[in-house]
């Protein structure tokens, strides 16, 4: 199977700036002295959840990043270590280097490694203190730098793009007498430059771009020139980096001073390296020839070889501000599809579906005149009805999404991790076309991305495990999508190892997680939900950190859905998520008790019929039964379990539905069924609460309200009546 | 001068409140929760709710709860007519009807003007009572309608236990 795994690269990448956005944020609000366990459990899911993504993608060096700094993290979180300001501010750092490495990635470049290692090893560093000391005399660098680095980080920098209509370069404007002026500005620093005398600039230094203007004033028209503070996060992350990790080695001592303040002013154009007394008028020579546009490899040949080194920080820089004029012409692009709130469509949505039912409700009052008469009005009305069906149906497939656009994710996640852990595993999709919600569709992608990796590292056996079971040696996970009733389900199946009942139970006794004395398995399997809980015997890369099912289980629920474990020994383990749809349509049947209108989901019901005198039978203290075909069905009459007052209380004179719920078939009995008709689900929730047996409302032809019944609540009610 | 300056002042102090009558008592609520003023009808019944929630009725695609005042406080007749009427309130995020016997009047108060209420143990608990106000020769007690609407004893929210997983 081979799925363009870029087509969902821009979503990894949006969501990672989300996760890094809310991490940053986290991370700000920690205090150090007494950092909330909530906290740094939020800020690990959101590392944990990112290195997840980039493990999907292939983008390993994110991966192996976000691993270091979980990994610190997880110590943090489990009290090992203590939080620290230069933690917090080595995670800070890490999340801007981050965001670097997302751009990069998104510009289709690939960040040099040597940057990643070296914040890789700080993390660890930390995490290890042991490890620290060997690293001890890098850090010592720091301190004396850093101030200096602050008061420059707050210089402010210049984007200029000059974009003029004319070539103006060609005419009476020379470009060195620009380059020059600006230089005597501050820090200019050439970014591009192409036909046409289309040239930018990064300019450090003066605090109001009103000097800059008054330059270009004498040059072009003033909306030939741009000139914007620029967004320092990509660029912020590499000096910072370099100077942790030994800018100090490069610095004669005795010119420490000098070095260092040149080096300062220079460090955010990345070339701090360089800088040596005897360099000097070389670094300034350099600079003069960058302005004349030979960008940044320049130097090269001046370097001595002591500081050849450095050149691996060096290539790093050029790499990323590359990116800057690629984004820009990245924009048109965007243009083709446009992101709006989703609470715009969500009310899109809900007007159209009032056309829809003011619609029925002039369609029913039209249908009193007469048709001869009113041609027009009657011809109208079915044009209406025509116009105002596609209508719902385009608005509501504005967010309807197959479900392939998860499930694509995942093969390529599949044989990376198969790869890495020696296991053979064969994924089957099913139902790859079933729609489904985008917002549900989004925040399906980390539960599902989660209990695959569980699946395959805690689930699927090694071969030669499998082997000696009597299994084939290949494992099969099936991912499946399918529409059940008025939810849908979503299934990891594994054929492996099963769930370890006595693992559970003895780790759960470790974590002193209280229990009831004879649990049964749902319970134990639950177990798995606790936040930490893992059985994993090492923690990998993969999981074992016992995040995993407890985002699960926070992000189903969050979707109002359920999470269903099933497990045998030896068989294998299926996870079900079932999700509600919450706004689709709903294929119902109508039908009657007394007065009363109910919505049946159509794909529940099985059949319905009307029974005879000796199918039906009186189970003492349990109820009725109806024999079906040999089956015996429980009876359920809605008007008891609803409390209302029917038309026919004898079963032979209603009408029974069989319908198939949780907890097997049912049979609802109801006075009468009316019509099948599909129906736009409303919430009752949003002004009023949950109510037991009923899963949402909608609003008839008529105008009045009918309630949609919830099959699986309402055979739990009847069954258990007395321990309510 | 002064005297339009301090009629300024108590104009801006000023605020309106709805009236409306349960039994033989007059109650006021401040006209900014009310919505609008409608008929009673097409009300669809929900099962195992108490009395006073009559269900919930469609009003312009949103399904909103109706409770009946004279029920849940056992004041005046509970018949449904024509006459009927129900005050839709609008509670910040949430829409509730209330079903009473008449809307009688629409007046401005001063806070000055509203006095605490005694603590007689009225027909509602005192918390959701912001006062008492004359209004002519009759008396109006003001309520935290919001306060009233959103507490446990009226059961129109789910409570946090009831949400939690």
């Amino acid at each position: 199977m081979s799925i363009d795994l870029s087509q969902f690269h821009q979503v990894f990448i949006d969501e990672a700036h989300e996760h890094l956005g809310n991490m940053e944020q986290l991370l700000l609000s920690v205090d150090v002295e007494d950092a909330s366990l909530e906290d740094l459990n939020a800020i690990f899911r959101a590392a944990h959840s990112i290195k997840g993504g980039s493990g999907t993608f292939g983008f390993s060096d994110i991966a192996e990043l976000t691993h270091a700094l979980e990994t610190l993290l997880d110590k943090l979180r489990k009290e090992i270590l203590q939080p620290t300001d230069e933690m917090i501010s080595a995670f800070l750092e890490c999340c801007d280097l981050l965001n670097a490495m997302l751009e990069a990635h998104q510009g289709g470049e690939h960040v040099d490694d040597d940057t990643t290692q070296l914040m890789t090893t700080r993390l660890l560093n930390l995490a290890d203190p042991e490890a620290e000391i060997a690293s001890q005399p890098v850090d010592q660098s720091e301190p004396s730098l850093s101030s200096g680095e602050s008061s420059l980080n707050h210089a402010n920098r210049w984007l200029i793009q000059l974009n003029p209509h004319t070539d103006l370069f060609a005419g009476s404007v020379s470009q060195e007498a620009i380059t020059d002026d600006l230089s005597a500005l501050g820090q200019l620093t050439l970014l591009d430059q192409q036909p046409g005398s289309r040239v930018s600039w990064r300019l450090t230094g003066p605090e109001t771009d009103g000097p800059i203007r008054e330059l270009f004033e004498y040059i072009c028209q003033q909306d030939e020139v741009v000139i914007q503070l620029e967004d320092d996060q990509a660029e912020k992350v590499i000096p910072e980096t370099e100077e942790d990790d030994g800018f100090g080695f490069f610095v004669d001592e005795s010119t420490l001073p000098a070095a260092q303040e040149k080096a300062q002013s220079e460090q955010d154009d990345g070339f701090g390296f360089f800088v040596d007394e005897s360099e000097l008028p070389a670094q300034q020579q350099a600079d003069k020839e960058m302005e004349q546009g030979f960008g940044f490899f320049v130097e090269e040949h001046e370097l001595p070889a002591a500081q050849q080194d450095s050149k691996a920080s060096q290539k790093t820089s050029p790499k990323l501000k590359a990116n800057k004029p690629k984004q820009d012409s990245g924009k048109p692009q965007a243009e083709s599809s446009i992101r709006v709130g989703v609470e715009k469509v969500d009310q899109l949505i809900n007007l159209v579906g009032e056309l829809v039912i003011t619609r029925s409700m002039l369609a029913q009052s039209a249908s009193a005149l007469d048709p001869v008469q009113f041609e027009a009005i009657h011809e109208g009305l079915v044009n209406l009805e025509r116009n105002s069906r596609d209508l719902q149906e385009a608005v509501m497939s504005i967010r309807m999404l197959p479900i392939n656009f998860v499930f694509g994710r995942f093969p390529r996640v599949v044989r990376d991790l198969t790869q890495k852990m020696n296991k053979k595993v064969r994924l089957k999709l099913v139902g790859e076309e079933t729609e489904l919600d985008k917002g549900l569709i989004e925040k399906l992608a980390d539960p599902l991305t989660h209990l695959l990796r569980n699946s395959i590292d805690h689930g699927i056996e090694t071969p030669e495990i499998r082997l000696a079971a009597g299994k084939p040696e290949e494992g099969t996970i099936t991912l499946s999508a399918s529409h059940q009733g008025g939810s849908i389900l979503v299934q990891i199946a594994d054929d492996g190892a099963g769930l370890n009942r006595d693992k559970l139970l003895e780790k759960a006794k470790e974590k002193q997680i209280p229990l009831s004395d004879n649990p049964s398995d749902k319970e134990v399997w639950q177990l798995i939900f606790a936040p930490g809980f893992s059985t994993a015997k090492q923690v990998t890369d993969v999981s074992g950190r016992g995040v995993g099912m407890d985002v699960v289980q926070r992000n189903i629920a969050e979707m109002k859905g359920q999470v269903e474990i099933e497990s045998f020994p030896g068989e294998g383990t299926t996870i079900g998520l079932r999700l509600p749809l919450t706004l689709a349509i709903l294929d119902g049947m109508t039908l009657r008790v007394g007065s009363e209108i109910f919505i049946l989901p159509l794909t529940r019901i099985l059949e319905s019929l009307q029974p005879a005198g000796d199918q039906l039978k009186t189970v003492s203290g349990k109820g009725r039964v109806v024999q079906i075909r040999g089956e015996y069905l429980p009876l359920i009459a809605l008007y008891e379990v609803l409390h209302l007052e029917p038309e026919v209380t004898d079963p032979e004179k209603g009408i029974l539905v069989v319908v198939e719920s949780s907890s097997g078939k049912v049979a609802l009995f109801v006075d009468e069924l009316i019509a099948q008709q599909q129906v736009v689900i409303k919430s009752l929730e949003t002004h009023y609460r949950k109510v037991e047996g009923i899963s949402g409302a909608t609003i008839m032809g008529d105008g009045r309200v009918a309630l949609i019944l919830d099959i699986d609540k309402l055979a739990r009610m009847s069954s258990s009546p007395i321990s309510v | 001068m002064i005297d339009v300056a301090e009629d300024q002042a108590t104009q801006n102090a000023m605020q309106e409140y709805l009236t409306f009558t349960l039994g033989e008592e007059e109650y006021a609520i401040d006209i900014l929760k009310v919505q609008e003023i409608r008929g009673y009808d097409a009300v669809t019944r929900i099962a195992n709710t108490p009395d006073y929630i009559k269900g919930v009725i469609n009003m312009r695609g949103v399904i909103v709860p109706v409770v009946d005042m004279r029920l849940k406080f056992h004041l005046g007749n509970a018949t449904y007519d024509q006459f009927t009427v129900m005050i839709i309130l609008n509670l910040g995020t949430r829409i509730v009807g209330m079903v009473v016997d008449s809307v009688s009047d629409v007046i401005a108060l001063n806070p000055e003007e509203i006095r605490p209420a005694p603590d007689f143990g009225a027909t509602f608990d005192t918390q959701y009572l912001i006062g008492l106000a004359s209004v002519g020769e009759r008396m109006a007690i003001v309520v935290d309608i919001e306060k009233l609407m959103t507490s446990q004893e009226m059961g129109l929210i789910d409570q946090l236990s009831d949400t939690a997983l």
